[in-house]
């Protein structure tokens, strides 16, 4: 049985990103694996080493605020479950989270896990770009809109940026958070539906043996039309 | 002296521009540009009537304004939709004399909340109506905490509040402010449990504990208390009940009113307008007589004919996914066989590839209601994508990939034809549609 974790699913629900764990339900159907979906918040216990996978999305900023607090109990837990290799799904602005600290437009400046060494900033200054990005051999889209950002993201990166912002103000390089099975990144998209050969990788992480090859022709066809454009787009 | 000419050239301009069918923003924003302090300058005695809010604004203005109209006030209002700095303007200078004195018994402006501070900086409403408050156009909008804040700096704690009692998050705004409330009772349509993907309030507002419902009515909006903290709203003044979709009719606190558009989005808008009057004095009888004789505007949805075969436009804008689920929720209650139509485009306004707007769509709802849905637009493999991740069976998800197809894969479909899309895309739709 696997089981998946959704971590504060009630306060980071923000910008259609339940489509991430909508991809994986479908493919897990699919292949005819058991799976559970729990859905945790603040005041819930919570055993992280139970869980195969643990998704954590975007919400408001005033939202993230409350969880930094909340979530600082959890920091030898969620430490050694990223340390085991277990997988973990980071979107958006939850990535604050899990550096060292991040500031809050008012100057206020929360307590990070530490996983990370980068720190981080909300503000008002808005980024907004399409993503043309690369992971291994393949190439990725995804869709930045975000008014925070990260500082010192030095190593652990994920994404080879072709185009578009990366984590920080000026970033063009990387973007993206990568340390043995934590994937952190600001790419919207939902990252998985738009990218099926990464979703690929990760069912095959979290699967491991109980992998088996599905048929997502739509995903592909939705993604190459994607890239295509956005090819069309660059050559301009 | 700059009054005078600010309010003499905003009238050129809204005599030219009038007949031509121009916005309603620009006389007011070349007024202000030759005097910027103009807002401070109108004189009246007319009471002041705000209407804000995410969604029905506009809708609601329009109702507001005709009931009061019918009772015989002089009412000065930017009913257009006009509802930014210069649309405020517009309908001041356009009812006002040379010297700036309004002559009305009520000034009724839709504001955009966002703007709210600039508009309110040199004037107050007497009353604010909010007709609800869901997150909206992220691309543009950033998130619905930003418009409360600006909500707060905008308006005085003298202005007298009219609240959606059934919405947590609008209902709570301004405590400091004095307030009434209006509710829609339980109805045949409301749900236990939530029907949308989109519900912004999953935890309450005051204490981040887990916010339950009696019912809901949609997305958010329903009857909500925190067991935690005990947030509640109790004491609604203005209560809808006895609503029946069949004929768009229910009662406001006894007192029966007729909507043309039957569906409990309108119908509670509808209850706003009427609570706005019952605030101001005015007998709710006869309030709710005049408020059945409105026609409200059709801009979001047409009727055609399609070979022989019903079609309905139905507009929405895209990355709203609480008017799109309306959209949705019309074509489920409609009867027969149905064929859906969606044209998914990049985003509009910023040429973006984006699609994670679909995600907070209940497209879901649509499975049982329509035989199939064709999926049309540079970014229809995405639609597609949605459906099938959605549980849609591939039998039912017709894929078009350029206009001039659609007509041929329309006839191969049955009944009714609804048409999705952004007002942006229409026009393109219905070019290849042979239709009347």
């Amino acid at each position: 049985m696997i089981r998946i974790l959704h971590l504060y699913h009630d306060l980071l629900d923000l910008y259609g990103d339940g489509g991430n764990l909508l991809a994986v339900s479908y493919c897990l159907d699919r292949m005819n694996v058991q799976y559970q979906i729990d859905k945790k918040s603040l005041y819930d216990d919570i055993d992280f080493m139970q869980y195969d996978m643990v998704y954590i999305g975007v919400g408001k900023d005033s939202n993230i605020n409350i969880i930094a607090g909340d979530i600082l109990q959890h920091k030898d837990a969620i430490t050694e479950y990223v340390r085991s290799g277990r997988l973990m799904l980071s979107i958006g602005n939850s990535r604050l989270l899990f550096g060292k600290s991040f500031t809050d437009s008012s100057g206020h400046i929360y307590e990070g896990l530490g996983l990370f060494d980068y720190t981080g900033t909300q503000s008002s200054q808005v980024f907004i770009s399409d993503d043309l990005v690369r992971y291994e051999d393949q190439e990725l889209y995804g869709f930045i809109n975000r008014t925070s950002q990260l500082e010192n993201v030095i190593d652990h990166n994920l994404f080879a940026i072709i185009t578009g912002y990366g984590d920080g103000n000026s970033d063009i390089v990387f973007e993206g958070t990568h340390y043995r099975n934590f994937f952190g990144t600001w790419l919207l998209g939902p990252l998985l539906v738009k990218n099926p050969g990464f979703l690929k990788m990760i069912l095959k992480e979290l699967l491991k043996d109980d992998y088996r090859d599905i048929d997502v022709t739509f995903l592909d066809k939705a993604h190459d039309r994607t890239i295509a454009d956005i090819h069309q787009r660059i050559k301009k | 002296m700059k009054r005078t000419l600010a309010i003499l050239s905003g009238k050129i301009i809204n005599a030219i521009g009038k007949p031509l069918g121009k916005g309603t923003n620009l006389p007011g924003e070349v007024a202000l540009k030759i005097d910027a302090a103009l807002l401070s300058e109108f004189t009246y005695d007319a009471t002041v009537i705000a209407v804000s809010g995410s969604n029905g604004k506009t809708s609601t203005t329009n109702l507001l304004t005709h009931i009061l109209r019918s009772m015989g006030f002089k009412v000065v209002s930017n009913e257009k939709g006009s509802n930014l700095l210069g649309g405020v303007a517009t309908a001041f200078l356009t009812g006002s004399d040379m010297k700036g004195h309004v002559d009305a018994d009520y000034i009724v402006l839709e504001v955009d909340e966002r703007f709210s501070p600039l508009i309110f900086r040199h004037f107050s409403p007497d009353y604010l109506l909010v007709t609800n408050l869901f997150r909206d156009q992220l691309t543009r909008n950033g998130n619905v905490d930003m418009i409360i804040e600006k909500l707060q700096e905008a308006i005085r704690p003298d202005v007298k509040l009219i609240l959606n009692g059934n919405d947590p998050i609008s209902s709570t705004i301004l405590p400091d402010n004095s307030r009434v409330y209006f509710t829609m009772n339980r109805t045949e349509r409301s749900t236990d449990a939530p029907r949308n993907i989109t519900v912004d309030t999953k935890v309450c507002p005051s204490c981040h504990g887990h916010l339950e419902y009696d019912y809901y009515h949609y997305n958010h909006i329903g009857s909500f208390h925190c067991p935690n903290c005990g947030l509640q709203i109790k004491d609604s003044r203005y209560t809808a009940d006895n609503v029946d979709f069949r004929d768009g009719s229910m009662t406001v606190n006894g007192c029966r009113v007729t909507s043309a558009l039957p569906d409990v989005f309108n119908l509670l808008n509808t209850t706003a307008a009427i609570a706005v009057c019952g605030e101001l004095g005015l007998d709710l009888s006869q309030v709710c007589q005049y408020a059945s004789t409105f026609k409200p505007l059709k801009q979001r949805y047409n009727e055609y004919s399609v070979d022989g075969r019903r079609a309905v436009l139905l507009l929405s804008k895209n990355q709203n996914p609480v008017s799109y689920d309306q959209s949705i929720e019309h074509v489920c209650q409609q009867p027969g066989q149905k064929t859906a139509v969606v044209f998914v485009n990049n985003i509009n306004h910023t040429f973006n590839l984006d699609t994670t707007w679909l995600y907070d769509i209940s497209f879901e709802l649509l499975k049982d209601h329509v035989e199939n849905i064709i999926c049309i637009g540079p970014r229809n493999s995405d639609l597609v994508a949605r459906l099938l991740l959605g549980g849609f069976d591939e039998k039912q998800v017709i894929s078009v990939d350029t206009l001039s197809e659609l007509p041929a894969a329309i006839k191969k479909t049955q009944g009714d034809i609804y048409l999705l899309t952004e007002l942006y895309d229409a026009h393109k739709i219905l070019e290849v549609l042979k239709h009347d």
